[in-house]
């Protein structure tokens, strides 16, 4: 390993040259409401730190729907999505009435982005807390039960609504948990 | 359009998308005039000729001229 002392200008061996930093291209959805303030707050964070990023805008969420895109999403932005494997997207509408699904329930739905992982620790006494020694993991499962939104008005005065539930995604929820 | 647990798999779906041995095969008259029971009953007969295991079926109404059904995951 080469040595070099700092203030040693006479020393003749020369640093090695850096090696780029691999830039990784992230698809970027600003959301909707409060969504492009929360996103303008991360992306500002992200660039202090020289996250090695590249923010591949995507369009998503209440203008699309608005637009006449049922899904509120693009085929162009789902080619960037799993192009980039990587999704940093902020709050999005949907519209309430008129039928809409939810655009949050799709995308991890058709990516099979089944576990919503929730840590929740305290930084007590640092952050005061009711609960000071709280340290764990919820895991929840987001793609099943009634999230599958298959609903049937089936007469004037009833509706049907349908839960799935697949033996082998409760078993891949939790992989370190017995069966 | 066919779904699998709910999310849209045909047409344009996604291979990233988990799918179960569980399918869901929505059909939708072409005509404004609707579909007939008898219409569902040939259907049911030819896909079961086609050795098609049907488990259950649905039937979709319009309420006052609104959709009685929820859309697909994705549709």
């Amino acid at each position: 390993m080469n040595t070099f002392q700092m203030g040693d200008l006479s020393n003749e061996q020369v640093l090695p040259a850096l090696s780029p930093v691999a830039v990784t291209p992230v698809a970027v959805a600003y959301g909707d409401g409060i969504g492009p303030e929360i996103m303008d707050a991360v992306l500002r964070v992200l660039d202090a730190a020289n996250a090695p990023l590249r923010y591949d805008v995507v369009e998503m969420g209440e203008t699309l729907y608005r637009q006449g895109y049922k899904s509120g999403i693009t085929p162009e932005a789902w080619t960037t999505i799993r192009r980039n494997q990587i999704l940093l997207k902020a709050p999005i509408t949907t519209p309430q009435g008129g039928g809409y699904k939810s655009l949050n329930v799709t995308l991890r739905k058709v990516l099979n982005l089944y576990a919503n992982v929730r840590p929740a620790k305290s930084y007590a006494p640092f952050v005061a807390s009711r609960h000071p020694k709280m340290n764990l993991v919820i895991v929840r499962e987001n793609e099943e039960d009634l999230y599958a939104g298959i609903e049937h008005q089936q007469t004037p005065e009833v509706v049907q609504v349908l839960k799935l539930v697949s033996c082998w995604k409760q078993q891949r929820q939790l992989p370190g948990c017995s069966k | 359009m066919i779904t699998n647990r709910g999310v849209k798999v045909y047409p344009d779906g996604m291979p990233e998308t988990f799918c179960t041995d569980h399918w869901r095969c929505r059909f939708v008259a072409v005509e404004e005039t609707g579909v007939t029971f008898d219409q569902v009953l040939a259907l049911l007969h030819a896909l079961h000729n086609a050795h098609v295991a049907v488990i259950k079926t649905e039937h979709l109404y319009t309420f006052d001229g609104r959709c009685g059904y929820s859309l697909g995951q994705g549709e």
